[in-house]
């Protein structure tokens, strides 16, 4: 059975469409990558499938569940969302803010277990960060601060991981680096991962599936090698597209 | 990082040492010894007078209102996402200001004073809440600025009040304003509603952790933003009523205690909350001692004495932490 199914879904914003009539499956193990240009609605329909705005129409289910039907702290065991924004009111060290992500799981009169704090380390020295953990959050830099995200969602565990422009801020070693963990994650542990990306060679190297926004509420969906040629990009940024192969693997660039 | 539970220690041992500070100084001090032996054993009626009679009940307000007050704040700020914030800054006490000063100014004291600041503050919540929920969304922003201008509305009417009363209970009325104790009576409900609200919102304390980062993050995390921020407010509006109630517009304690416990040990509001109440109520009841001592047989108003206090203090805590952050 898929791990998510969007059956009709209609999504709209201020008036522009994002999606009509979207039909599209999640099977586990899968990493999709959503692809468009600014203001096509990347973000806001990765909000929507994380059940923060409601859809103009259409379902969205879960295994078996409508996610309208399931609670908050329901949802936030299954689908997590890595945002594209952090806003830090108060000082909390690097540490708190990822233990914090175990919320969904924790009964409210409970305080975080060994085990949450074991999950939040690891998360920790996945995305290189165990050095800094009682360092204060906002003390870190961009980059750091994405990273500490990424260590949040993975110490939150959904079933659904959707990321909205995880790359963003991370320098070379930490883009490849934690795209590569999280597809391998996702594959290894049967997780499903939707991100937005702006790079098309990320894209190509990491997902298995790829979805374009053409930013009138026309969609196109299918396998990632299917999909990304330089005619369906050039169509899809409105830019001349060019590719070439080497080393087994196709790279676009634009012209 | 000070550890949680060597804090609150600390904390409870400043309590004890600020209420054995109020029982002891005064137009009649104490020593150490008499005020041991009357609590020991009493029967020396004039120390056990001045002690259960006079001095206990002022510290009882005083310390109890000090934890309203910071517990308000703590609640505001996050409420608010915002450090300004402070129990006064949503309109509360400007409501209760109006009705105490018009009740005042009709020749009326004592329960009237306090059950008309009551329902003034009540009248001010209400209104500040009907009119920012509007048509579904429950935005801080919306709640801030329609809060601040109800609260300057407020303001606008004691002014007009200040302006056309008569010079005999100008005096008074100016003290209720700036926070003062010295009139106020032992109100057990002030009590039992900190300890309550102390309670809930401790079990709440997670999810404002959360909420400190954002409505959206929070959202992701599986909380429910709406009935939390409301239940924020009207917690940290009773709060206020019933600090306001029992002793006036006491300045400074609800933004800056908060404040100081973050700077000493961080936001997790698990530790903030209970935190800041030990520390607001002995502060406040530190510095209402000192508001009727320092130029006795004259009584200064408590809010005066504490920013004189609490200003030198914050910024020794916050340069004390900016430099560490800078070696570090």
């Amino acid at each position: 059975m898929s791990l998510l199914q969007i059956e009709n879904l209609q999504v709209s914003i201020g008036g522009r469409h994002v999606c009509n009539q979207l039909d599209m499956q999640v099977e586990p193990g899968q990493v999709w990558g959503i692809l468009g240009r600014n203001g096509s609605g990347k973000t806001t329909l990765l909000h929507t499938l994380a059940g923060l705005r409601s859809a103009d129409n259409g379902k969205i289910r879960l295994g078996t569940h409508d996610i309208e039907q399931l609670g908050r702290k329901q949802l936030a065991k299954k689908i997590g969302i890595l945002l594209q924004q952090h806003e830090d009111a108060f000082p909390v060290s690097v540490m708190e803010t990822v233990l914090s992500a175990r919320h969904p799981h924790i009964a409210y009169w409970q305080w975080e277990s060994s085990r949450d704090h074991e999950i939040a380390q690891r998360a920790l020295r996945t995305v290189g960060l165990s050095g800094l953990a009682n360092r204060q959050i906002n003390q870190l830099s961009g980059g750091e601060r994405q990273r500490v995200a990424i260590a949040g969602i993975l110490t939150q565990d959904p079933e659904l991981f959707l990321l909205d422009e995880p790359n963003s801020h991370l320098d070379l070693k930490h883009q490849i680096g934690l795209l590569q963990y999280l597809s391998a994650y996702a594959r290894d542990n049967q997780r499903g991962m939707i991100m937005s990306l702006h790079d098309i060679n990320l894209a190509a190297r990491f997902c298995s599936h790829v979805l374009f926004l053409y930013g009138d509420g026309h969609t196109e969906q299918g396998p990632a090698e299917q999909l990304l040629t330089p005619d369906r990009l050039e169509r899809l940024y409105d830019h001349p597209i060019k590719s070439s192969r080497s080393d087994n693997t196709t790279l676009f660039w634009p012209g | 990082m000070t550890r949680p539970l060597t804090l609150l220690t600390g904390l409870l041992l400043l309590s004890i040492a600020s209420v054995l500070f109020a029982f002891s100084v005064g137009s009649y001090p104490l020593s150490i010894g008499q005020l041991w032996s009357s609590l020991q054993s009493p029967g020396n009626a004039v120390e056990d007078t001045i002690i259960w009679q006079l001095r206990a009940p002022r510290a009882f307000v005083a310390f109890v209102t000090g934890g309203l007050l910071s517990l308000a704040g703590a609640l505001m700020q996050v409420l608010l996402r915002n450090p300004l914030a402070d129990p006064y800054i949503l309109g509360v006490s400007g409501g209760a200001s109006v009705a105490a000063l018009l009740s005042m100014s009709l020749g009326l004291g004592g329960a009237w004073l306090s059950g008309s600041a009551f329902v003034g503050a009540l009248l001010s919540i209400l209104l500040v809440f009907s009119l920012a929920r509007g048509s579904g969304s429950w935005h801080p922003t919306r709640l801030l600025l329609t809060g601040v201008v109800i609260a300057a509305g407020w303001g606008a009417v004691i002014n007009f009040i200040l302006s056309i009363s008569p010079e005999k209970p100008l005096r008074g009325m100016l003290f209720w304003l700036m926070g003062d104790i010295s009139h106020a009576a032992p109100a057990i409900t002030g009590l039992v509603v900190l300890l309550l609200v102390l309670l809930l919102t401790f079990l709440m304390a997670r999810q404002l952790n959360i909420l400190a980062q954002g409505e959206l993050q929070a959202s992701a995390l599986g909380i429910n933003v709406r009935p939390l921020r409301i239940s924020l407010f009207l917690l940290a509006s009773l709060l206020t009523a019933f600090a306001v109630v029992q002793a006036g517009s006491v300045g400074f304690i609800g933004l800056i205690v908060p404040h100081m416990i973050r700077l000493i040990a961080g936001s997790d509001h698990r530790l903030l909350l209970p935190a800041s109440v030990l520390l607001g109520g002995s502060l406040l009841v530190i510095s209402d001692t000192l508001a009727r001592t320092l130029i006795a047989p004259q009584q200064l108003p408590v809010g005066v004495i504490t920013a004189f206090i609490g200003v030198p203090f914050f910024l020794y805590l916050l340069n004390r932490n900016f430099a560490g952050q800078r070696m570090s």
